[in-house]
């Protein structure tokens, strides 16, 4: 009982000054009094017998807990008021419906890209967080620095794995997965071709606990020759039958197969992980040794982790220089013969690390990644600009409304003369837009629903708005909407209802100076962000136009690759022979890759270079007719010849492995080795550099070696006359060879072009945005203009009189907003040059970004917002004079 | 014939228990005290406002006191249509009640 007023008040025990007044504001005025004078005895009693500080908390607390009740007792005894509103706000909708057009569609598209976003930028923070442990889950990676390179790698050697999980507590469980190489898949008389199937430890699922349909997770993966599948491949497969114990052949040497045994099938993995396997198989195949790498310095296997909670990562972080040392020292002492920690002295480094699961989707974009991964600077730049882009529609409906006090001044006059306090006439246009805002979502829910199959199909996802799905979506989306209108009608509202009645009624506008400046500042931000993006499409529509175009140093154009033709094996020289009849293939190379695919960086150095000496260089195997086939130029030198059987150790490079070795005088000769080998091979050719990475990157020492027998692919040069006829000679050559291998080919120049999707859908994207602001901008625009030319229409009426062209008053019309525009490409132009400069740092080689491309913004801006004002100005200058001034 | 909910047979109650003494704070702490229902300050005024706008409860409001930092209180009384619906209330409890067997009267007796 110690919320009895005490008689015998000690110090100061009066409710505070603002906690009074917050009160009046909140509680609506029916019992407000009767209400804070209860407040004001408890709090007087608590605050006396416990002190102040208690008072407070007890004060915080009550009006908590008592908002919903002030709230449901002012609609209880508001109701009245509230019907009011709502009429009044509904006639002023109907009453004014090119201005309500105008709001609510420029609110509605903002929203509806807003919403886009989010979804997108959801998903994309989503990515592997439906695993139980995701927050205990993490991968190892590695950074390996040289002298001259440094590169990061989400592979790791072999024995990590094991190792781990001996030497440390802390690391509960450690799996490895890899990729196992597999031509097809063969069930009975189907074959398909596979490419997500991959190996893994046996305890894979203690750490990513996937949802089992059928077998035992613990076990699945225990005996040799296993194999676990999602429910679609079981589908594929063995349609309705049952898909355990049945027996998969995979075709995974170039004569020899492996059969699987299904132990496992899991429900589809969903979307949003970094890892998809369509087929999991065990580590090691039956009857086959066990040949485990033991290597500390080949990285084959990305390590999965499940650490103990009670561990920081960074604990075993710190560990790991230590381990390196213990297990790969020696390894690394006799393979090189020169002590690893002299090796770390010289420069060298490698920096193992640690990814936690739910991150690596968005922060981790190395090369040798399991599948291509996002990236968390476009969700933060999306996330940016969708908040652009709302920002510009609120500051819209705030333009609109004020604009339009001319028309309503007269109202609000009225109602103050009436009586009307001014809470109620701030109260009526809160209403008012949130009324407008609430149809916008509306607009905006069809909207999404309209684009979203068109935004999936670009986006690659399948993204849905869960209006029901979890609880809080439909409450964010009505609170979306109370804080929008709020927020888009506060500044009308205070304005509006500041209007002082004898001033308005009299007729004297009440427009000064200073709203005028807010309105143009409101216009002005919205051209900033709109001429931003403009220059920001630009810039990237240039960058991907100059990434397609550059010369590469090869010929990309009519180029097939066939992939996987070490199946051809040992006849793949007949099959070259062969495919070299038709008369529209040029040329024919057996190759491990073409530019645009992964191969391995190895070390090498100049023979006479010292051991500790290393330099990363791209390592491929290839026959004598790959520099033909690219077209690759020669600098020096001569490529491989059938003829000269010493080609066979010999290397020929590129001009990037002559300069950064250093190697002096004509390199034609000299000889180069492997970091950990002795044996030397001479350089017999040095090629003109060219771009085997994408653009991102610069130019890497490279070298190739001679390959006749067995390779990855093969490269085919063709003449464009009739590429189908080829294409079909091609396969069913190809079927000749190997009838129950899948044929799988592509064309160098569109797998070239993949390498910049990423920037392909940036620029999409921002093309988007950037028509979507101005659009919504220009409906602004529209508006504004309107009400201008409305509230000068006697000036223009004397004007017309007095002898004004239809021009001069046309001029006179738009040459303010014009200004505006100016204005805002002189603040846009800078901050968009450094955003975009930044962007294009990402890119070894780059456009310059020109003063054309601003100009051009800065015109196309300029352009559309002078047709929009023109539109409203020349009605206005087209008015009969007469008409203008009979008003009076 | 009105029914009453329990809520509002409940307030109706107090408020005649209370006799003069019947505020929104008095009411609160009485309710609280039998039920163990804890209405927030500015809570038990929806309950009792919905009455007064029934006809059951009427106010008056006191004069100001200092340490209400000059506001009134609000008291409640109760109408003679508050009345009315209570002994309606009272006489459908107990007919309710009446009307059970005895095998159930059993089963339902304080433990």
């Amino acid at each position: 009982m110690n919320e009895h007023p005490s008689t015998t008040p000690r110090g100061p025990t009066l409710l505070p000054r603002w906690a009074e007044r917050l009160l009046r504001l909140v509680i609506p005025a029916y019992h407000r009094d009767i209400v804070i004078g209860d407040f004001a005895e408890l709090y007087r009693a608590i605050a006396a017998s416990q002190g102040r500080g208690r008072a407070l908390w007890w004060y915080w607390g009550q009006v908590l807990k008592s908002t919903p009740a002030f709230v449901s007792t002012s609609v209880y005894f508001g109701g009245d008021m509230l019907r009011n509103y709502l009429t009044i706000a509904f006639r002023n909708l109907r009453r004014h419906k090119g201005y309500a057009f105008l709001n609510i569609s420029g609110l509605a598209l903002g929203i509806a890209c807003c919403l886009l976003i989010l979804l997108y930028v959801q998903d994309e923070r989503a990515y592997d967080r439906f695993y139980e442990q995701a927050d205990q889950i993490y991968r190892v990676a590695i950074q390996e620095v040289t002298p001259t390179s440094d590169e990061l790698y989400p592979m790791t050697p072999y024995p990590l794995a094991a190792t781990l999980v001996q030497d440390y507590p802390e690391v509960v469980h450690a799996t490895r997965v890899g990729q196992r190489r597999a031509f097809a898949v063969v069930y009975e008389d189907q074959s398909f071709n596979e490419t997500r199937i991959h190996r893994a430890d046996s305890n894979f699922f203690e750490i990513f606990a996937l949802p089992f349909v059928a077998g035992d997770p613990k076990t699945a993966l225990k005996e040799p020759s296993s194999v676990v599948i999602t429910a679609s491949i079981a589908k594929k497969y063995f349609g309705e039958d049952d898909p355990m114990g049945k027996v998969l052949d995979v075709k995974d040497g170039i004569t020899s197969s492996t059969p699987f045994t299904v132990t496992g099938v899991v429900e589809d993995l969903p979307a949003q992980t970094h890892f998809h396997f369509d087929l999991l198989t065990t580590f090691f195949r039956a009857g086959r040794p066990r040949r485990t790498q033991q290597s500390w310095f080949g990285y084959g296997v990305y390590t999965y982790l499940l650490l103990d909670q009670q561990q920081p990562p960074e604990v075993l972080e710190a560990k790991f220089p230590e381990m390196l040392q213990r297990y790969g020292g020696p390894q690394f002492e006799e393979d090189r013969g020169i002590s690893l920690d002299d090796h770390l002295a010289a420069g060298n480094a490698y920096h193992y690390f640690m990814q936690p699961l739910p991150d690596i989707h968005l922060r981790s974009n190395m090369g040798w990644e399991i599948e291509p991964n996002g990236n968390i600077t476009y969700v933060y730049l999306f996330t940016a600009i969708a908040f652009f882009i709302l920002l510009i529609a609120c500051v819209n409906y705030m333009n609109l409304a004020t604009a339009r006090s001319a028309g309503r001044a007269r109202e609000i006059g009225v109602r103050k003369v009436m009586g009307s306090h001014r809470r109620q006439l701030i109260a009526q246009i809160l209403i008012e837009s949130v009324l407008m805002t609430g149809l916008a979502f509306v607009a905006a829910l069809v909207l999404v629903e309209a684009v979203k199959p068109a935004f999936n199909a670009f986006t690659g996802k399948a993204l849905e708005v869960g209006y029901f799905s979890t609880g809080t979506v439909a409450p964010a989306l009505l609170g979306s909407v109370l804080v929008i209108g709020i927020l888009a009608g506060s500044y009308p509202a205070f304005f509006l209802s500041a209007f002082r009645p004898v001033v308005v009624l009299k007729g004297a506008g009440s427009f000064g100076p200073s709203r005028t400046a807010l309105r143009n500042g409101l216009v002005v931000f919205q051209f900033v962000i709109s001429i931003a993006l403009l220059v920001g499409t630009f810039v990237i529509q240039g960058q991907m136009d100059f990434m397609l175009n550059k010369k590469l140093g090869f010929d990309k154009e009519h180029v097939v690759v066939i992939e996987k033709a070490w199946a051809l094996g040992d006849q793949s020289n007949v099959f070259k022979q062969e495919v070299l009849k038709h008369t529209s293939v040029v040329s024919v190379a057996m190759a491990d890759a073409v530019p645009g695919n992964l191969i391995a960086e190895l070390f090498m150095a100049p023979d006479s270079a010292a051991r500790s000496v290393q330099h990363n260089v791209l390592v491929m195997e290839a026959d004598h007719d790959y520099v033909q086939t690219l077209g690759l130029e020669m600098a020096q030198g001569r490529p491989f010849d059938v003829a000269m059987v010493t080609d066979s150790m010999a290397v020929v490079v590129n001009e990037a492995l002559v300069e950064v070795m250093g190697l002096k005088g004509n390199p034609i000769g000299q000889h180069i080795r492997f970091a950990s080998d002795d044996t030397a091979y001479p350089i017999i050719g040095v090629i003109k550099d060219f771009h085997f990475k994408s653009l991102h990157d610069q130019i890497e020492p490279y070298a190739v070696f001679i390959e006749d027998g067995v390779t990855d692919r093969s490269a085919i040069r063709i003449r464009s006359d009739d590429v189908p006829g080829t294409l079909a000679y091609l396969k069913e050559t190809w079927e000749t060879f190997v009838p129950d291998r899948p044929f799988v080919y592509s064309f160098l120049e569109q797998d070239l072009a993949a390498l910049y999707r990423a920037e392909e859908q940036t620029r999409t994207i921002f093309g988007g945005f950037s028509l979507l602001a101005i659009v919504i901008a220009c409906l602004g625009l529209f508006g504004l203009s309107a009400f201008i030319a409305e509230q000068r229409t006697k000036e223009i009426g004397v004007r017309k009189v007095l002898g004004a062209t239809m021009g001069g008053i046309v001029l006179l019309l738009s040459k303010d907003f014009l200004k505006l525009v100016g204005l805002a490409f002189v603040v846009a132009a800078p901050v968009a040059y450094l955003v975009m400069d930044r962007w294009l740092q990402g890119f070894a080689y780059h456009v310059e970004i020109s003063w054309r491309i601003f100009l051009i913004a800065g015109l196309t801006a300029l352009v559309i917002a002078m047709l929009t004002v023109s539109y409203q100005s020349i009605r206005a200058a087209r008015v009969n004079p007469v008409e203008a001034l009979r008003y009076e | 014939m009105t029914l009453i909910t329990r809520t509002e047979e409940m307030l109706l109650l107090v408020v005649c228990k209370l006799q003069a003494d019947a505020f929104g704070l008095t009411i609160r702490e009485e309710v609280e005290a039998i039920t163990g229902k804890r209405y927030s300050v500015g809570g038990i005024y929806v309950p009792l406002d919905r009455l007064v706008r029934k006809r059951f409860l009427t106010t008056e409001d006191g004069k100001p006191t200092p340490e209400r930092m000059g506001r009134p209180r609000r008291r409640y009384q109760i109408t003679a249509e508050g009345l009315a619906v209570l002994r309606e209330a009272r006489r459908v409890h107990e007919a309710m009640w009446a009307s059970l067997p005895e095998l159930v009267v059993q089963q339902l007796r304080p433990a």
